[in-house]
């Protein structure tokens, strides 16, 4: 057979219906995404909300079917992103305008995956774990002193740092567990 | 083995100073306690980075949740309304859709869109009349019931269907036309860039079958990339197929080995095994074209050992065919008329048409060269008289009675061999084309 007349496409699945659990992809990937948008393309967090809906509902249309919705609306939110850019050209800076090449997200999208899983992890502590961590890791307080400020001693607050660390662990591992 | 305790590992991935021996001892040799001890570190690490102590604004905008409940109602709606219209084609005429109002619906023309993709092969006539009305109803919608961005995303994909199914019509000006409705909806979303390409890529390919390959050409470079960056292999590895399609139509066999040589790598990689066994072929056919006959030959074979091992028996009949013509090639038409022979008859056992007609045109152009022209118009007859019994199409059978005239001209003409054979591969993708004879084109 003649490859140059040879038909180029490859079989594709029939399409089907989305179904309503698509809705639910939105409460879990929309904040993700417009962390992205806010974060990498530097766009107004109110901007930012409109774009990730507008990508949704235009995902949510399509009749036909998505393979891999996440790699599709991290592409999307980027592409997005880039036109938002685009239409307000005249307002950026001469290398702000890097931001409008067309280049993949997908290897960034594992890191942003994990500060949100991150951030969820830290959601679901308890207030004093948090705290505790917080001080130590973000602020750089030493043990002694986040244990002057708990009136405690330093062997509670090393206790309560790998109590705490453990349970991050776990919350985290199971949150990155769950596959959109 | 006993492993250390989960706060003992802790302890020690937080001061491994302060550990104990006994751990650290074990961590060196336990893969599993120092992938732990490595989550710990990097829990530590990014703990330090203020980005992750941010809090987020988790309120989700209610106007997506409604929209999308409207739409699985439309959905669950439309299904039942479309029943007994989408059963054939008939009665979908009969029921008129587009002109009656309680199909006024996204959820009718996603369904309509749906129907015309997958009708569009078999029934491409069925596929535009659907897309017809699926424009009609998507241009109706207004912004006062649907966001804007639905709106637009409708309209395009009912136009981007109308495209497909005149490009099965062989309709491709109207083909064209269709496509520049969709790309004009697809342009006002917001993140149109994965529908532009769909739609790009249906250009480049109606331009492909209008023989139009240098304006293809630029369309499908870089294609592939805008698909990656969407996550969408299927359709990455599709326009990588295109682009060396083009390539090797005209005539650029390098760059054609090229493309399809890499796609084949990416495709052993991902484990898509027929896709890279077909990639292994068309790569032995550039080197046929350019003839290098010893890689041909390393590709073909490769191509052979991997359909066979997959059990393709029809695709394996399509590479002793490539490699019969290899063989004529290098001169020896009496051994590659026999290979020829077989391989046509194995395609006809299997009711395979058009493609046993194709390597008839082989047969014959071979006999021809030969100097066995008596041979060559016997041939021609009776693949006429077969292949009429034979289900094909009234255009590959007007190109084969054509055949026998050329057969019997003296002396033969092998550039209308040539004329045959596109006539008939174009059959194959637009069955409903009529073959004009070479003396009759305006």
């Amino acid at each position: 057979m003649d490859p140059s007349a040879a038909p180029a496409e490859l079989p594709t699945s029939n399409t089907v219906p989305p179904t309503p659990t698509i809705a639910g992809t939105y409460e879990v990937l929309g904040p993700f995404l417009r962390n992205v948008a806010i974060r990498k393309f530097r766009i107004p967090g109110d901007d930012a909300s409109v774009l990730v809906q507008d990508i949704f509902v235009g995902y949510l249309t399509r009749p036909d079917t998505i393979r891999d919705p996440r790699a599709y609306l991290i592409g999307a939110v980027c592409n997005a992103s880039r036109n938002y850019w685009r239409v307000r050209q005249r307002e950026l800076a001469i290398e702000e305008s890097e931001r409008l090449e067309e280049r993949p997200c997908q290897p960034e999208a594992e890191q942003w995956e994990m500060r949100l899983a991150l951030r969820a992890t830290l959601a679901r502590l308890g207030n004093r774990c948090r705290e505790t961590l917080r001080r130590y890791y973000l602020a750089g307080e030493s043990t002694a002193d986040i244990a002057a400020a708990y009136d405690t001693t330093t062997d509670y607050v090393l206790h309560v740092l790998h109590r705490c660390r453990l349970q991050a662990r776990e919350i985290y591992r199971t949150l990155t567990e769950v596959s959109l | 083995m006993s492993h250390p305790s989960d706060a003992d590992l802790g302890r020690y991935a937080f001061d491994v100073r302060n550990g104990p021996d006994t751990v650290e001892k074990h961590v060196a040799g336990c893969g599993d306690c120092a992938s732990f001890v490595r989550m710990m570190n990097d829990l530590d690490s990014n703990l330090a980075d203020p980005d992750v102590w941010e809090e987020d604004d988790r309120a989700v905008d209610d106007r997506v949740t409604r929209y999308a409940r409207k739409l699985a109602d439309e959905d669950r709606n439309a299904e039942e309304l479309l029943e007994g219209p989408l059963r054939n084609a008939s009665a979908f005429v009969f029921a008129d859709v587009g002109a009656k109002p309680r199909y006024r619906t996204a959820g009718v023309v996603r369904a309509l869109c749906r129907k015309a993709d997958a009708v569009c092969e078999e029934d491409p006539l069925f596929a535009v009349a659907l897309a017809d009305h699926a424009i009609v109803i998507a241009e109706a919608l207004t912004a006062s019931s649907y966001p804007s961005e639905a709106l637009h995303q409708l309209t395009g994909a009912a136009w981007k269907e109308r495209a497909d199914a005149c490009r099965f019509l062989g309709r491709y000006p109207e083909a064209l036309a269709a496509l520049d409705h969709a790309e004009r909806a697809f342009s006002r979303l917001a993140a149109g860039g994965h529908e532009l390409a769909k739609v790009s890529y249906s250009r480049a390919t109606v331009l492909q079958f209008s023989h139009r390959l240098d304006e293809a050409m630029p369309i499908v470079t870089g294609l592939a990339e805008t698909f990656a960056l969407y996550g969408d292999e299927e359709r990455y590895l599709n326009a990588k197929l295109l682009q060396g399609v083009l390539s090797f139509g005209r005539k650029d066999f390098a760059l054609a080995s090229t493309i399809w040589t890499t796609t084949r790598d990416r495709a052993l990689e991902r484990g898509m095994a027929p896709l890279a066994a077909q990639l292994a072929m068309n790569v032995g056919s550039t080197h046929l074209e350019r003839g290098d006959r010893a890689e041909a030959n390393r590709w073909f074979d490769q191509s052979l050992i991997e359909f066979r091992a997959l059990g393709m028996h029809t695709e394996v009949i399509r590479v002793q065919w490539q490699q019969a013509r290899l063989i004529a090639s290098a001169g020896e038409h009496g051994a590659a008329i026999e290979k020829l022979r077989a391989a046509g008859q194995a395609f006809a056992a299997r009711g395979m048409a058009l493609d046993a007609a194709l390597v008839e045109l082989d047969v014959v152009e071979a006999l021809i060269i030969v100097g066995k022209s008596s041979e060559a118009q016997r041939l021609s007859r009776r693949a006429f008289a077969t292949f009429r019994n034979a289900d094909l199409a009234i255009g590959a059978l007007t190109a084969l009675a054509y055949l026998k005239e050329v057969a019997s001209a003296r002396p033969p003409a092998v550039p209308d061999l040539t004329y045959v054979r596109q006539a008939l591969e174009r059959v194959r993708e637009v069955p409903s084309l009529v073959f004009a004879r070479p003396d009759k084109q305006p």
